[in-house]
């Protein structure tokens, strides 16, 4: 009995030393994590029990500088099983939730406490008794490639740089920089945890320029953006905000 | 026979020899050459972001002190830097700061981020009141602020970017330029000139829950109502200011200068008029100036109105010395 119990907890100690180690390699490089919102930080993912969620999203530097991501999935422990962590690693575009309930890959078992921490610089899983650390790379910081950059991006003011949908999904991918000067967030959807940009070298809230941004938040205002003087945004002294093409613009 | 042999078909053994070892050799004189791996991109990253360059990189190249702000995000130790490394590359530095290094076949943008603090998603309100005056939030919109005021280097680049400073001269605060430059300069950097209400969000503790209950503080380092009159507080009369990169006048959010220091001017899209932060290194401590959130008005060229735009019952009468200023980034 004694040896078997030994043998277990060697099994157990090898397959932590191992996922330890696996992910110091997989995720030396991170560019940015982005959490499950509905989590609490620093605390033991107890609840719902059995159930199996996504915790994070792990954004990698892949080969040849294409992004990547791992996907961090959890099976919460239940009074019949213990929880599971699983990671898949995908294209950037692909949802992760397709993979809930797909076990069959790189994981950790046996799991009976699981949190994690995470701020700009660092991202901090905690695994039972482990505490494993990962650094974040401020990617905002560098953009290194093995082409010349902005070489397809010929922006003109009023132009898009960067555009979301009404679910926030983006559908062009930022690319400002490549603006002849400056640019200007603009309301033009129903997603206010975003905004598209575009191409602009005046201020916000100037004549025919995007209405300077209110927010959502500060106003309560939960119905349609798109009115006359909607009250989510503003403008200079003697203009209005209008609703042109979606967008609110000031007149 | 054999030395007639030998001697017959000498160029072929000789081939025969030879060809495996230049085999041999040609792909790794090629690799070495071509690879783009080799270039190791954290170390020059890490050079652009913390600035500790090696002091004989910097001999002779640059006068640049270690360990100070502006060293930071700055291309001309970078260059030293990566000469005295022996790193062959041609750069390109963009309006904004950027820089873009180009090593045969990899290219490198360093982004000119690292005097910026980005704003903390809440809801905020401008301006010296309690009440709810002025009110908006952040969520979504990815502001950045320049730390520091725009130094007379970061001006003089703008304006010829082949003029040289001392770093004696680069560091002092941009105090001249006109209310439209100064647009012109934050635009042409690929931001804007930072606006009120986005500096009061800097500047006031910022409060969570109910708004409505909202109480706004007197000073940056504290919600008590206790000033602080030593010179890293904020700078006051007595107190010397000869860099825009001084650590002093901090706020919770790491804005620097958010009390004394030097009058600031803004973009005030809510309230045009109040547009002057007049709280200046040339007033007294006690002077009720000093105050977050308050704001006197520049209008144009000389035109100054030093009346307290939102509460009105502060005036003076101070000539105004040179206003300095600041960019902010969506």
């Amino acid at each position: 009995m004694y040896v078997l119990l030994i043998s277990l907890f060697m099994v157990v100690s090898a397959q932590a030393e191992e996922f330890s180690k696996e992910l110091a390699r997989r995720w030396a490089d991170i560019r940015e994590v982005r959490a499950n919102q509905m989590l609490v930080r620093g605390r033991s993912i107890s609840e719902p029990k059995g159930a199996d969620i996504q915790i994070m999203e792990v954004y990698l530097n892949g080969a040849n500088f294409k992004p990547i991501k791992d996907c961090v999935l959890f099976r919460i422990p239940s009074e019949k099983e213990a929880g599971l962590i699983y990671l898949h690693q995908v294209q950037v575009s692909q949802p992760c939730e397709e993979y809930i309930l797909n076990t069959d890959t790189f994981k950790k078992e046996e799991v009976y406490n699981f949190g994690f921490n995470l701020d700009k610089r660092e991202l901090v899983l905690l695994v039972d008794s482990q505490k494993l650390n990962f650094k974040i790379r401020d990617n905002k910081n560098f953009i290194v490639s093995t082409s010349r950059l902005n070489s397809n991006h010929e922006f003109k003011n009023g132009d898009f740089c960067y555009r979301i949908d009404d679910k926030c999904e983006v559908i062009q991918k930022n690319n400002c920089d490549a603006c002849p000067k400056s640019f200007l967030n603009i309301v033009e959807n129903n997603c206010f945890n975003d905004y598209s940009k575009v191409c602009s070298e005046k201020s916000c809230g100037e004549k025919d320029q995007p209405a300077c941004i209110r927010g959502r938040a500060s106003t309560g205002y939960k119905l349609n953006y798109c009115i006359p003087d909607s009250p989510i945004a503003f403008c200079r002294e003697g203009l209005r905000v209008f609703c042109e093409e979606d967008r609110l613009i000031c007149k | 026979m054999l030395v007639h042999i030998i001697s017959k078909y000498r160029w072929i053994a000789l081939g025969i020899v030879l060809l495996p070892i230049v085999f041999y050799f040609w792909p790794k004189t090629n690799k070495v050459q071509s690879s783009s791996t080799s270039l190791k991109v954290y170390p020059i990253v890490d050079y652009w972001r913390y600035g500790k360059y090696q002091q004989q990189a910097l001999q002779g190249c640059s006068d640049i002190p270690l360990g100070e702000d502006f060293i930071r995000c700055h291309p001309e130790p970078l260059l030293c830097q990566l000469n005295f490394e022996k790193k062959k590359f041609t750069h390109v530095l963009h309006a904004n700061g950027d820089l873009d290094l180009n090593f045969q076949d990899t290219f490198l943008r360093l982004k000119n981020n690292c005097h910026r603090i980005e704003l903390k998603e809440n809801i905020y309100s401008a301006g010296p009141r309690d009440y709810n005056q002025e009110v908006w939030s952040n969520e979504g919109q990815d502001i950045k602020i320049d730390r520091f005021y725009v130094s007379t280097y970061e001006v003089a680049r703008w304006k010829n970017p082949d003029l040289k400073l001392t770093y004696k001269e680069s560091i002092k605060p941009a105090l001249t330029l006109t209310l439209e430059e100064r647009h012109r300069f934050c635009i042409d950097r690929g931001g804007h000139l930072l606006q009120s209400h986005v500096f009061d969000a800097a500047s006031f503790f910022p409060q969570l829950g109910n708004i409505g209950l909202l109480k706004k503080s007197f000073y940056p380092w504290s919600k008590a109502k206790r000033l602080q009159d030593d010179c890293n507080s904020f700078v006051h009369k007595g107190c010397e200011l000869d860099s825009a990169y001084a650590r002093v006048g901090v706020s919770w959010s790491g804005v620097f200068h958010t009390l004394g220091s030097e009058a600031e001017v803004f973009d005030n899209p809510m309230r045009p008029a109040a547009n002057l932060k007049f709280s200046s290194k040339y007033l007294d401590s006690k002077n009720p100036w000093h105050q977050i959130g308050l704001r006197a008005s520049w209008t144009r060229d000389f035109d100054y109105d030093l009346t307290e735009q939102y509460l009105g019952r502060l005036e003076s009468d101070l000539d105004i010395r040179g206003v300095a200023f600041r960019c902010m980034y969506y």
